[in-house]
């Protein structure tokens, strides 16, 4: 199998695993319903998981197989790709698609002579992480090399408020500009939500002497008035070495 | 009877999310079924956010994703009608941050809850619901969901309504109504919170903003009122069954004048934020019979206190006894009455200063409004530096105490360290969890976890 079929499922599961099915017509989880498509697999290797979700080997998953491919039965091996369905004393998943064990294998093989730097998967997950952060760039207003010279608090007019963004303004010291109508060199207020709320608390906020490359946004709405540009994402600060990837994809 | 509950599922062993301000419905025509919430993440950072159910009562639970918006929310809360099974939730949504109405006819199958409310700029969804069994509106589900509406400033406070929620496409009759009837400083507080009766009346207390102080922008006068209707919010007017003799209002002040300090960003309370803490609740026995708590500072500008405060009201909300329980540098009170006429109070409250200061979650019962010692259970007692916040809530906004019958159920958050001395009445881990190393472990029972906050289950019946 091609590896974009690989990229394609990876990018559309949360799991990647090696497995051999254990059970058919069987569940280790109370409320997921058997049907024929339900196999309960025992994991020979997870290569890709979540932090929060290990799949040690040997650890029995129930796996809904997706009605698009051939059932299972048992002793069948495969390497599923799937997302979590119900997580209780064991774990449940949906299949999102399904390859030979040595396809994965066989991918991207390292040079004669000499192991690859990465798995295979790890590969293809970077390449995936990749390509978010160019779709995240694409929608930037303005992409410049800078360093943080000074962050300032936004005087808060209204009252209190639980999910207040609490703005503050980080000015840049710009001397790239790879996209936007800035100048370089000059210094660039940027907006950002300072707040430690729920709301806010993934939002990115800058640090003093702080520098890459940054991705910027049209602030919108009333916020407007306080900086043209605000940064929103965890992916909008980037290691400045990203200015000639995103150059390689045409940005 | 008293069991406390871990509720991180064996298979989520890794989990090290601050899971924050849970929420917790009971099914009432089938008490073994339930469904709560947290800050809780989807594991996979999927496009639905989680539930944790159980279907044995509590002792054992699973998280699954049926929560449209994102993989986690940014507040939400919970409620089964009292037939039929319906669940409703009230939430904002993590995309857009939108008040969000949800209704599914089945929580424990896998399908995503459907969008009956889609709007903007709101705060706070706090979720009643109950069957008619009574009145035009027999076998109908009534939801009540009280939030703080910034489209109808500086009036906030408000009831998002339906007298018939559990069929019919959305928005099935849900629309909102203000309840708040005097001027305030610009907004009202975030808390506002519905008790529903059997018989029609439903309560809604909330906290009106007066003005601010000039001890400091965070520094705000508030009182403490509470409307009533008589017709499952279905009177005319709505809502205004209850004057205030004082200035002859709608919407009895039960507290008057009280400072808090609202503090957004910031945790002066053993890592925890203060200023917004709100509970209402009604005897299933008796509608005229209702109960009020919240937290304000004693101390006004120069005080550091948090103090809880419950008072109770005999007479449908007309009248209110002064304080019956005060609890000082306490928040998250949480207040139930059982089918026996017991009342129920869970808070969470910071003993100590400095690094030996504790986070102790209690429950106190009392069947005589606290005039003589209330039964005590400490549920669980953890220091209150860690694991360090990550974030804000670092407990919650609020917790969830709620009767099914005699039966007490709730719902904290509060530090997962697996530690016997911190649960004197005991625990039950679902997680993998080492009691004589203090360690939580991977679902493989090796690997090291570090200490975070988790969701707790409580459930206390009174009896032998």
């Amino acid at each position: 199998m091609p590896d974009a079929t690989i990229k394609d499922l990876l990018a559309r599961s949360g799991l990647v695993f090696t497995g051999t099915v254990d059970e058919a017509g069987a569940s280790t989880v109370s409320d997921v319903p058997v049907d024929e498509r339900t196999v309960v697999v025992r994991v020979g290797e997870a290569l890709h998981a979540p932090g929060e979700v290990d799949l040690p080997p040997g650890a029995r998953v129930t796996v809904q197989l997706a009605d698009s491919l051939p059932p299972l039965g048992l002793g069948d091996e495969a390497t599923f790709f799937a997302n979590g369905v119900v997580y209780g004393e064991n774990l449940a998943v949906a299949e999102v698609g399904r390859v030979s064990p040595e396809e994965v294998a066989g991918m991207s093989p390292g040079h004669a002579g000499l192991a690859p730097a990465v798995s295979p998967m790890s590969a293809v997950i970077a390449e995936l992480a990749l390509d978010e952060v160019v779709e995240h760039a694409r929608g930037a207003d303005a992409v410049v090399r800078g360093q943080v010279t000074g962050l300032q608090v936004v005087k808060r007019t209204g009252l209190p408020q639980e999910h207040d963004p609490l703005w503050w303004v980080a000015t840049l010291h710009v001397d790239l500009v790879a996209r936007g109508g800035l100048a370089a060199p000059s210094e660039v207020p940027v907006l950002y939500a300072n707040s430690l709320d729920v709301r806010w608390r993934r939002h990115l906020k800058p640090k003093a002497g702080q520098g890459g490359l940054w991705l910027l946004h049209g602030t919108q709405g009333e916020a407007a008035v306080l900086a043209q540009f605000m940064v929103i994402h965890e992916l909008d600060l980037q290691d400045s070495i990203m200015l000639d990837v995103l150059r390689d994809q045409g940005m | 009877m008293l069991r406390i509950v871990n509720m991180i599922p064996r298979s989520l062993s890794g989990v090290t999310g601050q899971d924050a301000e849970p929420n917790l419905a009971v099914n009432p025509e089938n008490p073994l079924q339930m469904v709560a919430t947290a800050f809780t993440r989807d594991p996979m950072n999927g496009p639905l956010a989680p539930v944790f159910v159980s279907q044995d009562g509590g002792a054992t639970w699973s998280l699954r994703s049926i929560v449209p918006g994102g993989p986690g929310t940014a507040d939400i809360s919970v409620g089964f009608g009292s037939r039929g099974g319906a669940l409703y939730a009230g939430i904002l949504n993590f995309t857009t941050f939108n008040l969000n109405v949800l209704r599914t006819a089945n929580p424990f199958a896998l399908t995503p809850m459907t969008v009956l409310v889609d709007r903007p700029d709101e705060d706070q969804p706090w979720v009643t619901a109950l069957t008619a069994r009574s009145g035009g509106n027999v076998d109908r589900d009534h939801v009540y969901i009280g939030h703080n509406d910034f489209n109808v400033t500086p009036r906030t406070a408000s009831v998002e309504l339906s007298r018939d929620a559990r069929g019919g496409p959305a928005p099935s009759g849900f629309a909102t109504l203000g309840v708040e009837r005097r001027q305030t400083v610009g907004q009202d507080g975030p808390p506002v919170r519905t008790a529903a009766h059997s018989d029609g009346t439903v309560y809604v207390a909330f906290q009106r903003w007066v003005r601010q102080l000039p001890s400091g922008p965070n520094d705000i006068s508030m009182d403490v009122v509470i409307v009533r209707d008589d017709a499952f919010g279905g009177g005319t007017p709505p809502f205004r069954a209850l004057i205030d003799p004082g200035d002859g209002n709608p919407g009895a002040r039960v507290a008057t004048d009280r400072f808090i300090r609202f503090t957004a960003s910031t945790g002066p309370l053993g890592q925890e934020r203060i200023g917004a803490d709100l509970s209402v609740t009604v005897d299933p026995a008796d509608s005229a019979d209702v109960w009020l708590a919240w937290c304000d500072r004693i101390g006004g500008a120069q005080g550091t206190d948090w103090t809880l405060h419950v008072r109770h009201s005999t007479d449908r909300g007309r009248t209110w006894s002064p304080d019956v329980r005060t609890v000082t540098n306490a928040k998250n009170p949480a207040l139930a009455v059982n089918s026996q006429g017991l009342v129920g109070l869970m808070f969470q409250q910071l003993f100590g200063a400095g690094p030996a200061a504790r986070w102790v979650t209690q429950l106190e019962t009392t069947a005589d409004a606290w005039a003589t010692a209330p039964a005590n259970f400490v549920l669980h007692s953890a220091t209150a530096s860690s694991p360090p916040r990550v974030g804000l809530p670092y407990l919650g906004d609020y917790i969830r105490l709620l009767c099914v019958d005699a039966d007490f159920y709730g719902v904290f958050s509060g530090s997962n360290l697996p530690a016997l001395a911190n649960f004197p009445n005991g625990v039950t881990y679902l997680r993998n969890a080492d009691f004589n190393t203090q360690t939580l472990f991977k679902t493989d029972n090796a690997t090291r976890v570090p200490v975070s906050i988790d969701p707790f289950f409580v459930h206390h019946y009174p009896g032998p």
